[in-house]
């Protein structure tokens, strides 16, 4: 995260849903694990939605947060091979998926291996 | 040609006349005047030194550059006029900013109160659309986005996206920016939104040292601030006080490369040194007597009423220190937040700030202070918060009967609309349908104190040399110009009329 060294963090994958943000619930999850790892958070959203917005849909964790180290790193997922690759690929301690993921993709979730915990997401609110 | 250029809008890159208060013009949309006269008025383009190198910069995008020159990056920064001649070389262009997209005080309440986009959000949509910013992105130049206004652009994520922003970083970014930077520059993929949370802020000798020349001579004494205030972010990094002889060599930057004007950067300046939040005479004194040997002219940027009551009854320190300045100038100027004058409100929102005074005795800790202030010829801009969450009708009646207990105390008093932001960053902005009969009173209370006085200074403080007479001509017809739009307009709200107002 910084110049100072090797340091650790809570790494998670987290597939959003489109229009969707995540609720208060897991919000203040992360922030707890976050914690416990060092005030650092590593997210790897991945949705259907632009990099841009896909972080938006995380105003609940951020407007939460006044102390850990968040760093979003956006993708686009395609398709179902594109996600099995990021998800294979992406070294996370853990993976929060939008109940709709579950119900659709469950298959290539469970080929991961990594432990999946599920959450209802909350349609968003329109743009400032 | 650098790797890294580092740039904002016209807005920000200017030395705003040397009247740092004058950059407050741009936070509103031209009034009365057309738009290239109105952002002349407020950021006049700086000199520049050659290949677009403007002479001084914002300090925090020196603050920026200066980490990433320590870390061995080539980056410099550019005025938004020459980015053309760095369009083709340039790896990573990086953008700062106060207030992006006007979300921020006061830009918003200009442009709820006038309905019409403020100059420095359109300031900066233009930079960001201009020809040389699209061919870097054509180019493959990863664009950085950051500054204490890096919040705003979770609220607009289409720009982000179409102005092709790689990434956002929000908070203190000496520490973490060269990593990222260097992905940048090594072609690696970058977070989205990076926000710096405590364990990466610098430490005091983690924070570089300005290489080049800031803004008015702008240079950080303190980072942080005790007070706790909940609806303001800069509380909530951890406090600390830049060693003297650090602030004395960023001085020395500015001096030598003719910046003869000094601006001391606190939260609350009168508590460099301090314990906690009672001011000490020592560090004080020596701070000022070291900056008024090497600058013509000085200004703070912020104080609290607690500190200005509490320095000047303990120690006399107002009067001391105003003895050292009048030799070099006539005024100073600061920035005080009142916020609120209702008791209530402030022990759940800003309990601390009133300090070491009990928040009971609040009215009096800023009556006092004002009147300090008054008779030292400290002119402060003070802000004042509406809309806060929690406000009750009877927090705004406190306000207004602390407003006219000020009417004799020389300031501009600047209403602000509530922008969610520090600890109550999850609460909702303020908007137009929120604004109740009291709002407008408070409005209009500030905005007659606020032109009385600004005639008052106009007349007797600023702009007074030869060359500024064309400003402060545009100035008067500014005032003139406002009062026939309000006079015209007030006669028509039952609430202004004689009948219905509270006093």
């Amino acid at each position: 995260m910084s110049d100072s060294g090797k340091s650790i963090s809570y790494r998670a994958a987290l597939l959003l849903d489109k229009g969707k943000t995540i609720p208060q619930s897991l919000a203040l999850r992360l922030l707890q694990e976050a914690r416990r790892s060092g005030f650092r958070l590593e997210l790897v959203t991945i949705s259907e939605e632009d990099p841009p917005r896909q972080v938006t849909l995380l105003l609940p964790l951020i407007t939460a947060n006044h102390s850990v180290t968040i760093s979003i790193q956006s993708k686009k997922a395609n398709s179902k091979e594109d996600l099995e690759r990021l998800l294979s690929n992406g070294n996370f301690d853990i993976i929060y998926a939008e109940k709709n993921f579950i119900e659709n993709l469950g298959e290539i979730l469970t080929k991961t291996a990594i432990k999946v915990i599920p959450y209802n997401g909350e349609v968003a609110e329109k743009d400032a | 040609m650098p790797e890294v250029v580092i740039t904002t809008d016209r807005t920000m890159m200017s030395d705003h006349h040397g009247k740092e208060f004058l950059g407050f013009v741009a936070t509103g949309p031209a009034i009365g005047l057309p738009e290239g006269l109105w952002l002349w008025i407020s950021s006049p383009k700086p000199k520049i030194l050659g290949d677009g190198v403007p002479l001084e910069a914002p300090y925090g995008l020196r603050k920026v550059e200066a980490s990433l020159i320590k870390n061995g990056i080539d980056a410099k920064i550019i005025d938004p006029d020459y980015l053309g001649k760095y369009a083709e070389e340039t790896k990573v262009l990086m953008v700062g900013h106060h207030d992006f997209f006007a979300y921020g005080p006061p830009s918003n309440e200009w442009w709820l109160i006038t309905g019409r986009e403020p100059i420095n959000r359109i300031s900066f949509a233009k930079l960001m659309e201009s020809e040389p910013v699209r061919r870097m992105k054509k180019n493959g130049t990863k664009i950085i986005a950051g500054g204490p206004a890096a919040w705003q652009w979770l609220y607009e994520p289409d720009k982000w996206k179409r102005w092709g922003v790689d990434t956002v970083v929000d908070g203190e970014a000496e520490k973490v920016i060269p990593s990222l930077v260097r992905k940048a520059l090594k072609g690696e993929e970058l977070p989205s939104y990076l926000y710096v949370g405590v364990k990466d802020v610098p430490l005091l000798d983690e924070i570089p040292e300005i290489v080049k020349p800031s803004v008015n001579g702008l240079v950080e004494i303190m980072r942080g601030c005790p007070r706790g205030c909940m609806f303001c972010s800069v509380t909530l990094r951890p406090l600390r006080h830049i060693p003297i002889e650090k602030v004395e060599r960023e001085i020395l930057v500015n001096v030598r490369a003719g910046i003869k004007r000094g601006l001391l950067h606190s939260e609350d300046v009168l508590l460099y040194g301090a314990d906690g939040v009672k001011p000490k005479e020592e560090p004080v004194i020596k701070l000022h007597e070291m900056a008024l040997k090497h600058v013509e002219e000085l200004a703070w940027s912020h104080a609290s009423l607690a500190a200005i009551r509490y320095a000047q009854e303990k120690y006399k320190l107002i009067s001391k220190i105003m003895e050292m300045v009048k030799t070099k100038q006539d005024f100073l100027g600061v920035e005080v937040g009142l916020e609120t004058g209702g008791i209530e409100l402030a022990k759940k929102i800003m309990p601390a700030k009133s300090a070491p005074y009990p928040v009971e005795s609040w009215h009096e800790t800023v009556e006092e202070a004002f009147k300090i202030m008054h008779e030292n010829d400290i002119i402060p801009a003070v802000t004042l918060i509406i809309g806060l969450p929690e406000e009750t009708e009877k927090d705004l009646l406190q306000t207004i009967e602390l407003l006219d207990r000020l009417k004799q105390y020389r300031s501009l008093i600047v209403p602000m609309m509530f922008v969610p932001m520090g600890a109550l960053k999850n609460k909702e902005f303020y908007r137009r349908e929120m604004m109740t009969d009291l709002h407008i009173e408070v409005l209009y209370k500030t905005y007659q104190h606020s032109i009385f006085w600004a005639k008052d200074i106009l007349k007797k403080y600023y702009l007074k040399s030869l060359l500024q007479f064309p400003l402060r001509g545009l100035l008067e017809f500014f005032i003139w110009y406002v009062e026939r739009k309000v006079d015209s307009f007030s006669e028509e709200l039952p609430i202004l009329s004689k009948e219905g107002a509270t006093t």
